[in-house]
């Protein structure tokens, strides 16, 4: 097939048209693909917010519903009244253990009311999670909203080391406020429920602004837990049901974390691919103090996909071979061969066949052209058969003609 | 007997010689030169231009003529 032939050109368009056809079909399913990730990267990260929130309300009210009842215990008012700590505190040390050992309850505190001597006014009287340790001020925000709203405040509020739902309630003893008392619950736990409710895997982090780093490292050494302080830049891992601690990094800054959260990256880790976001964490003054990392495993979507994307791309492939074949095989029947055959009849004529004939195969554009070249064909013959015999009768004529000998007569 | 004539009447002896296909060489020659062989014959004058015309046409197709 010569390179300039307009059949070579029909095909190289059709097949050009068909190929770009298919890489547009090609990245439209891409796009699609990652489209959808991106979509359930989101829902994971909705569905975790959700989770999150909804345990937050969850723990909140059973602390709440234990608060009221351990404020309605007339043996501790009497006992906090009589401004004895060691008594107060080994009649609700036992309960504390029952508290944290069954419904993970990690700080309790009473608290001297705003309205106490002035040497003693908003200092904590007791904590039963760690008596040693009591007449420090207390700056809380929930407690200042327990102080300011004199009804029940709660918020999730950063220690030096650690970070607890806390609940406030003012501590009223015969309509007289006596002080507060305060439960508190470390969100640790929050995670590994939050795995087993959504299946994905999280991390805690917080902004390392907010952490005493002395503090931390000692806490580290007490617990026998590796120093973490350095692994980030700006942030620090405080609890994490993660695979792999390699996933915990977050270079980011936390408060620029988007209410909504925000999709990070796609992580690979042996033979499972995750989708990595982070929602922002507030405390009770709605600081921007950290974030959850959430890490939701798409390995099978992914691989869906991926078998998806191979036999769409396949099946786009033969069909564009089979429908290129088709057009060329339509084009070479319903055009090519006919003007071949045209071609081959015009050499055979003026090469002195006079007897090959056009049929036209079909009425269309190409059998009109077929009929008016036959036409033409009749009459170029008609022509030059007349030519030919006139000149033949001329040479016949002009040929000299033999003089016969007479005859002798006898 | 023309040069012309002598032309056509060797390129049919060569067709034939080589089994070749006659109308299709013929045809061949005629659209390649533009003198359509059927009409030459031994009274046809020899114009220069039509002989060198039909000589190359043929060196064309044929070989060498």
């Amino acid at each position: 097939m010569k390179m300039n032939s307009l059949k070579l050109k029909l095909i190289s368009l059709v097949m050009a048209c068909m190929l770009a056809n298919a890489l547009i079909i090609a990245w439209l399913l891409l796009d699609s693909f990652q489209r959808e990730k991106n979509t359930l990267a989101w829902q994971a990260l909705q569905g975790a917010q959700e989770t999150y929130v909804h345990l937050e309300e969850n723990c909140t009210r059973t602390l709440s519903a234990t608060l009221a009842a351990l404020l309605a215990d007339e043996k501790i008012a009497a006992l906090y009244q009589q401004r004895d700590r060691d008594k107060l505190y080994r009649y609700t040390a036992p309960l504390f253990e029952i508290l944290k050992n069954d419904f993970q309850v990690t700080h309790w505190y009473f608290l001297e009311p705003e309205t106490a001597a002035p040497a003693i006014a908003q200092k904590c009287f007791l904590r039963v999670h760690n008596a040693a340790l009591y007449g420090d001020v207390v700056n809380r925000v929930t407690y200042k909203n327990a102080v300011q709203t004199k009804t029940f405040s709660s918020g999730k509020e950063l220690g030096k080391t650690a970070f607890a739902l806390r609940v406030v309630h003012p501590y009223y003893h015969q309509g007289t406020l006596i002080g507060y008392m305060e439960l508190g619950q470390e969100i640790d736990e929050f995670l590994s429920t939050m795995q087993k409710m959504t299946g994905d895997a999280f991390a805690l982090i917080i902004d390392k602004r907010y952490l005493d780093q002395t503090e931390w490292k000692n806490v580290r050494n007490r617990k026998n837990l590796p120093q973490n302080w350095d692994d980030m830049k700006d942030a620090v891992l405080i609890n994490d049901v993660l695979p792999n601690k390699e996933i915990t990094r977050f270079e980011g800054e936390i408060e620029k974390i988007p209410a909504a959260g925000q999709i990070l990256e796609e992580k690979q880790l042996g033979k499972s691919l995750y989708m990595k976001g982070i929602l922002p964490v507030y405390d009770a003054a709605q600081r921007k103090v950290g974030g959850i990392l959430i890490l939701h495993d798409i390995t099978k979507i992914n691989s869906n996909m991926k078998r998806t994307l191979l036999y769409s791309a396949v099946s786009i492939f033969v069909l564009t071979l089979v429908l290129g074949g088709l057009i060329v095989f339509v084009l070479n029947r319903l055009v090519f061969k006919r003007l071949d055959q045209m071609n081959q009849t015009a050499i055979r004529v003026v090469g002195g066949d006079y007897n090959t004939k056009i049929v036209p195969t079909a009425d269309d554009e190409l059998g009109q052209f077929e009929t008016l070249f036959e036409q033409f064909r009749n009459v170029f013959v008609n022509a030059v058969s007349g030519i030919e015999n006139a000149e033949s009768k001329t040479i016949k004529t002009k040929r000299p003609v033999k003089k016969r000998k007479p005859r002798r007569k006898p | 007997m023309g040069e012309l004539y002598r032309l056509r009447r060797k390129i049919e002896q060569i067709i034939k010689d080589g089994n070749l296909d006659e109308h299709q060489t013929k045809g061949k020659i005629t659209l390649e030169c533009g003198l359509l062989l059927a009409l030459i014959n031994e009274n046809t004058p020899d114009e220069v231009n039509a002989l060198r015309k039909l000589k190359t046409a043929a060196e064309k197709l044929l070989g060498n003529f």
